[in-house]
């Protein structure tokens, strides 16, 4: 059991220093390809995939 | 061996006839472990204090028995009027022993017609009490039985059955044992051979001290104290050494002195935690040391409903450096109202982007003469693995608020404490898993001691 902590313990502290220098955190994956370059003069010919994000209705 | 002629009063199961000695028959039964003794057989008188009839059949001659006490109640027996005989409960006999003083209640056979010795003060019934009409004994002299000379702590010279003044722990051969428990066992049944005097009835005060996989028992009595070392060993290994045919029964419950897999684990896994979580702390530190937290964009935005098009772009930045992360703070003029925003960071050189919302809600008021307040004006977001490169941001809110202002900060490269300590709480599960087996297995092996955590009596 010792043997196999080790092993795990070892992993977590490696992957912990690989996210800390390449400043990986966990989003969902939100990568695109193949934005209009037209986005940058007109930014209403894009709409972002979080158009109908849910709306909050907060407060008392 | 069974007796088919007599039954259990209390059971109703088949009483076995054991020969205790030459000439001396007592009945016993093998599922209560009550033992019925037969006129003549007692090596002591015993007159029932108010007797009353009760619901059990003498086993011999099937006449309902009298129930009564003595020792002021502190036993209750039947006796069978008819025919003179005693039914002993599982632990009576025992405990007659321990108050009469007598080493032996079953009547010398060398001498069958000795004059039985007297009860003692106590134990003696009134004969005002006895029932009407009862063949009871006549008033035996007020001398008690002379005590042997004991060596059993004073708790055993009393009449009460006392099991407390345990030491917690004892020492032996270096090693600490702790108390586990302290009984009283009477001998309800004897089978085979021993190089003492076996006899039912007979009584010890058996402390156990446990000091896994070894367990220590004290056996007093009025004679002598017996030390006694045992060793816990697997089932399997009795079964190899014995070369026993199939497998052993399954194992039920934690046995007093079964070691304890986890606290092995647990030690082992001590070093490699400890090792690995100052290593996730050492990398965090040393990131943070050269992280560049590079301020790349700094800007207000103002959203009017007016506005013939939402969505706003920045100006174009560059993100230096190496593969990292991008922080990207959000701050409104939101009071008592919420904003959603869609914001997408668009490389500007290709058509590769990172698309992603956020809502703002900020609320606060006063109740009940309290302040309270959910939420907040601001949030920020992190972009993780961004490429160097030259970006711009897209912007676009959703909300009734007019104007909406805006704050936009870009930062680059800055190390977040959450990693390290998510690290802390992967290495950490295995360990806390470890430690409630452990727990758990021990809270086992100590419910079974006299210092269960939680008695079976709470249950009730």
């Amino acid at each position: 059991m010792k043997r196999y902590y080790s092993a795990y313990a070892l992993l977590v502290s490696l992957a912990c220093a690989w996210a800390l220098w390449t400043g990986w955190w966990y989003l969902p994956d939100n990568k695109l390809d193949g934005v209009p370059k037209s986005v940058r003069d007109n930014p209403g010919s894009y709409r972002s995939h979080y158009s109908h994000y849910s709306r909050y209705y907060g407060g008392k | 061996m069974a007796d088919p002629t007599m039954d259990c009063p209390k059971c109703g199961a088949p009483l076995e006839a054991n020969e205790v000695q030459p000439g001396t028959v007592v009945h016993g039964c093998s599922h209560c472990f009550g033992s019925f003794y037969s006129k003549g057989e007692l090596a002591v008188r015993l007159d029932l204090a108010a007797p009353k009839t009760g619901e059990a059949k003498c086993p011999r001659c099937r006449t309902a028995m009298d129930k009564g006490g003595i020792y002021d109640g502190r036993i209750e027996l039947d006796r069978c009027l008819a025919c003179g005989g005693f039914w002993f409960d599982a632990g009576e006999i025992g405990v007659l022993r321990r108050l009469s003083g007598l080493s032996q209640v079953v009547k010398a056979a060398a001498d069958p017609e000795a004059p039985l010795p007297p009860l003692s003060a106590a134990a003696a019934a009134p004969a005002t009490s006895a029932k009407p009409g009862a063949k009871t004994a006549a008033p035996e002299p007020k001398t008690p039985p002379e005590p042997k000379k004991s060596v059993v702590p004073p708790e055993m010279e009393s009449n009460d059955i006392d099991l407390g003044n345990q030491p917690a722990a004892v020492g032996h051969a270096g090693r600490r044992f702790d108390h586990f428990q302290t009984s009283i066992p009477v001998t309800t049944y004897v089978l085979g051979e021993f190089p003492w005097v076996a006899e039912v009835g007979d009584t010890v005060r058996m402390s156990d001290f446990v000091c896994p996989p070894l367990l220590l028992s004290e056996e007093t009595t009025k004679e002598e104290s017996v030390w006694t070392l045992g060793e816990y060993i697997e089932p399997q290994e009795i079964w190899d050494a014995f070369k026993l045919p199939d497998a052993p029964p399954p194992k039920h419950g934690v046995a007093a002195a079964q070691p304890n897999v986890w606290t092995g684990t647990l030690a082992g896994m001590r070093w490699p935690f400890a090792a690995a979580a100052a290593a996730c702390v050492l990398s965090y530190l040393a990131v943070n040391m050269v992280a560049l937290r590079r301020d790349v964009l700094d800007v207000g935005v103002q959203f009017s409903a007016q506005d013939p098009e939402k969505s706003r772009v920045t100006d174009v930045f560059e993100l230096g450096g190496r593969v990292s992360n991008v922080e990207i703070e959000l701050a409104t003029n939101l009071d008592n109202h919420w904003a959603e925003f869609q914001l997408t960071l668009i490389e500007a050189e290709t058509d590769k982007a990172y698309d992603f919302g956020r809502e703002i809600s900020y609320y606060h008021g006063v109740e009940d003469g309290e302040n309270w307040s959910e939420g907040s004006s601001w949030t920020r977001v992190y972009v993780p693995r961004v490429p160097p490169g030259r970006y711009y941001l897209r912007v676009e809110p959703e909300t009734d608020v007019s104007p909406l202002n805006l704050h936009l900060r870009v930062r680059r490269d800055v190390p977040l404490a959450r990693v390290p300590l998510l690290a802390l709480a992967l290495l950490g599960l295995p360990f806390a898993f470890a430690l409630w087996q452990s727990r758990t297995f021990e809270t086992a092996r100590w419910m079974q001691s006299d210092h269960a955590p939680v008695s079976d009596e709470d249950d009730e």
